[in-house]
């Protein structure tokens, strides 16, 4: 265990009384004889708001976001899309899979890849959505690639076709299962930026953003709440406001002094999670 | 030293963002496999030579003598008639085994009562032997090309079937998810996500049938006597021409592997983004 305590950063979670999205005493059991991958989990996220989750791998980050998008039902507990209760996956609401190979159409071409998720709307006009997709493709820096199948991409490069794909959908909700964990740290930077400029643009819409990550400099840099998930089985270990000057640059905000506290708070509270044992016959 | 190493400058700034190639397709050239060739021929060459000095019976023609014989029945039009009959029969049975196995293989993929109540059914079927169906068949159809075409529908049916019932059901889950998350219906994301996603395993179910077919085709043709490649072979084992009787094999080699190569370019082009098509060792 740690021996200092980073300052704590003002904690707590959304105060205000209109939620989009409430997740209230989430559990979920996989098998009736299974282990319990999420114990109770709950949290809110406001209209407007961009929020990280980060956890300990395998602590059922995942698990929460296939319940939150209405594909997996919990075992116990509700998730709430302004105040009704989701039991399948609604229309204001993209998910951005983990397993983002898996989750691309290898038949289709980058660009019908992302065009897909428009391709059933008849009232769309057909220019409107090319004008989606450029837009969504250009975003990711994947101009140029529309006609490649997704099998000649590199796995950053198909990581971003399946952001693109979602960002054309133009959902209320973007929810993104660690989305930049296969680009690299340039492009990385671009990338998060871009989700900000979209929640900026899009903001008074209500335009929301929920994200799960492994990276915590990220998380800090991108949310405006963090919600850190304890080991498995999960529950809420600690929100944290983030309280960083808005617009966010890369090198001021990842500089600022407030950034850094927050970030040594966070490994504190992590390290705290992992339970970390002291080596045997080492005194700290 | 005393001169400095010279700088390299650094790139234009305006230049051209480097454009994407433009062909995403991969298309392989052809290359002939030498190789293989070469020995190919030096096996028949080895044969010739045998057959010329050691072996001398009147059963083992010379391969020369095959060409030759090959050659004169081409040119003559006997044999491609029978050709032309075997290859009719060919695709009439292997084209409605396809459209019969994806169409049933899909219904059962795509619902669960349908593979609970016709399973039992189908695992009966499948491993019947199509050659013991055929007294059966030629009382109910009689000798003719119905009962070969039906045969081949028989034999060829099963490994298309099954592929795709397994390739509709092993549709991994986050693709579905995916779609689901967009909004599509059932119905819709069976058509969209889970047939397309098949087709690589129907395409293995097709390429495997194509051979079976071809096998069943000879095979009646010879017991029913019924005209066409098969007959044509008992025929010449009867007349003892073994010339022509083994040109007639050849024959049948050849066209299995042009089938095979046919088969496996098709499916190269059609289910271009599945990577490991080839990794049952042909081509
Ligand atoms: N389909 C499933 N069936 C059974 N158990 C599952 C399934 N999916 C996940 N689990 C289990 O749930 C737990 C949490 O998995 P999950 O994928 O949600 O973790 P995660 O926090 O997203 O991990 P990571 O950070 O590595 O992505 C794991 O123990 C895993 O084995
Ligand atoms: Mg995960």
């Amino acid at each position: 265990m740690s021996t200092h305590m980073a300052t704590a950063p003002e904690q707590g979670s959304a105060s205000s009384g209109d939620p989009i999205l409430e997740v209230r005493e989430l559990r979920k059991r996989y098998r009736a004889d299974g282990p319990l991958v999420c114990d109770g989990l709950g949290f809110r996220v406001e209209r407007g708001e961009f929020v990280a989750i980060i956890g300990p791998s395998g602590c059922g980050k995942s698990t929460l976001l296939r319940m939150m998008s209405g594909l997996l039902a919990p075992t116990s507990g509700t998730v709430a899309l302004d105040g009704r209760t989701i039991s399948k996956p609604p229309p204001e609401m993209a998910l951005v899979f983990q397993d983002y190979t898996r989750s691309l159409y290898p038949w289709l071409t980058v660009e019908k890849n992302v065009r897909f998720p428009l391709a059933g709307d008849k009232k769309m006009p057909a220019a409107e959505k090319s004008r989606r997709v450029a837009e969504a493709l250009a975003s990711v820096g994947l101009t140029g690639f529309e006609g490649y199948y997704p099998g000649a991409l590199s796995g950053g490069m198909q990581q971003r076709v399946a952001i693109a794909r979602a960002m054309a959908f133009q959902p209320q909700i973007l929810l993104l299962d660690e989305p930049f964990a296969s680009v690299d740290a340039l492009t990385k930077e671009g990338l998060e930026d871009t989700l900000l400029d979209v929640r900026d643009r899009l903001r008074d819409a209500g335009n929301t953003m929920l994200m799960v990550t492994h990276d915590i400099d990220e998380a800090i840099y991108l949310a405006d709440r963090i919600v850190i998930l304890s080991k498995p089985p999960c529950v809420v270990a600690e929100e944290l406001q983030v309280r960083l000057p808005q617009p966010r640059t890369q090198v001021e905000t990842r500089s600022d002094p407030e950034f850094l506290r927050i970030r040594a708070y966070i490994h504190d509270v992590m390290g705290l999670t992992h339970q970390r044992q002291a080596v045997p016959g080492q005194q700290n | 030293m005393s001169t400095t190493t010279p700088v390299r400058e650094a790139p234009a700034t305006d230049r051209e963002p480097a454009a994407p190639p433009a062909s995403p397709r991969r298309r392989r050239s052809f290359r002939p496999q030498l190789r293989g060739l070469v020995f190919a021929v030096g096996l028949l060459l080895l044969l010739e030579l045998l057959t010329a000095t050691v072996i001398t019976s009147l059963y083992v023609p010379r391969p020369s003598e095959v060409a030759a014989a090959l050659g004169q029945e081409l040119r003559a039009g006997d044999m491609l008639s029978g050709v032309g009959t075997t290859m009719g029969a060919y695709a009439q049975g292997l084209g409605i085994a396809i459209v019969a196995g994806v169409l049933s293989g899909a219904v059962l993929g795509a619902s669960r009562t349908a593979w609970q109540l016709f399973r039992v059914v189908i695992e009966f079927l499948r491993p019947l032997p199509s050659v013991a169906l055929i007294p059966f068949s030629i009382l109910l159809l009689g000798v003719g090309s119905t009962t070969t075409v039906a045969m081949i529908v028989y034999a060829s049916l099963w490994p298309i079937l099954f592929n795709t019932y397994y390739g509709v059901r092993g549709v991994n889950e986050v693709s579905i998810d995916a779609a689901r998350t967009f909004g599509l219906k059932r119905w819709q994301i069976f058509l969209r996500i889970q047939l397309p996603a098949a087709a690589t395993s129907i395409a293995t179910g097709i390429r495997v049938s194509s051979a079976i077919a071809l096998i069943l085709v000879i095979t009646v043709e010879i017991l029913t006597r019924s005209g066409g490649l098969g007959y044509y072979i008992v025929r010449m084992q009867v007349a003892i021409r073994t010339e022509d009787m083994y040109a007639g094999i050849v024959v049948v080699g050849v066209l299995g592997y042009a089938i095979a190569v046919l088969m496996s370019w098709l499916e190269r082009r059609v289910v271009f983004w599945n990577a490991d098509h080839r990794t049952d060792g042909s081509r």
